[in-house]
């Protein structure tokens, strides 16, 4: 369905505001069930500050599914690590 | 170089930042810097002792493209059974009224109620707003449902005549 089609069944004329409206409505609908399914990659670095193990998250990502770390021993296969429940005792290693 | 990966590494997810750490085993204790092996009896957490090229591989579900310049729900070839293709879609930075939302045609009339909302909303009918907000989310409803359908069956008891 076109966006001209969507105006004339809601009878409006202006197309900026509808177009406006069809955003906020799909952000609605997708903030439920993605629809497209992703995947990135980074670098692992050996830590050498206190915030060396923080990694970017994708800025487009709305739910996790899941993370991996190469195993370069076993033929390059990425496999799902755990996350971890609970906080830690050390919130920050000055010296790793 | 990197091994049982699934086993040695865990996550933390805070805000938009991942944490990761790798879990050391009692069996390969190290010396500290004064020299003492530390064996607690549990495993600890260290930072990511290694270099691995393209190591964290994050899985995530994302927006899709809402404008695209084709219709999403026709084929772009269906000259038999087992000869057919679905249509390439390109988005459309900025959308004008020929460009075609990325969405079934189920989720499209939701819009259509979506935007009388909105234009209800506008003209202060608070009442019928609510009753085009209610079409939104049954059409939602009604597309999740058809998309995701589940049948259960139960096996028949060997003494069903009662």
């Amino acid at each position: 369905m076109t966006v001209l089609e969507i105006m004339e069944r809601a009878g409006t004329t202006d197309t900026e505001l509808v177009i406006a409206y069809l955003k906020d409505a799909y952000t609605a609908i997708q903030s439920n069930a993605p629809k497209t399914h992703r995947v990135k990659k980074q670098d692992i670095s050996k830590a050498t500050s206190g915030t060396s193990n923080q990694y970017n998250i994708p800025a487009d990502m709305v739910n996790l599914v899941s993370v991996s770390v190469l195993d370069t021993e076993d033929d390059n296969k990425y496999k799902e690590i755990s996350r971890l429940t609970g906080n830690l005792i050390v919130s920050e290693d000055t010296s790793p | 170089m990197s091994s049982q990966t699934n086993t040695q590494y865990i996550y933390q997810v805070k805000n938009n930042k991942l944490f990761l750490w790798k879990i050391r085993s009692i069996g390969d204790s190290v010396p500290t810097t004064s020299g003492e092996i530390t064996s607690s009896g549990t495993n600890r957490v260290i930072y990511p002792p290694e270099n691995i090229t393209n190591g964290l591989r994050i899985e995530y579900g994302s927006l899709d493209s809402l404008f695209v310049d084709n219709d999403p729900n026709a084929l772009s070839s269906d000259s038999s059974e087992t000869s057919w293709g679905n249509p390439t879609l390109t988005e459309e930075s900025t959308p004008s009224e020929t460009s075609h939302l990325n969405l079934s045609r189920t989720l499209s009339l939701a819009m259509v109620d979506y935007v009388k909302a909105m234009m209800s909303d506008q003209s202060g009918d608070l009442e019928r707003r609510e009753i085009y907000m209610r079409d939104f989310y049954k059409k939602v409803g009604d597309d999740k449902s058809n998309t995701y359908r589940v049948s259960l069956s139960f096996p028949a008891s060997p003494y069903a005549v009662r």
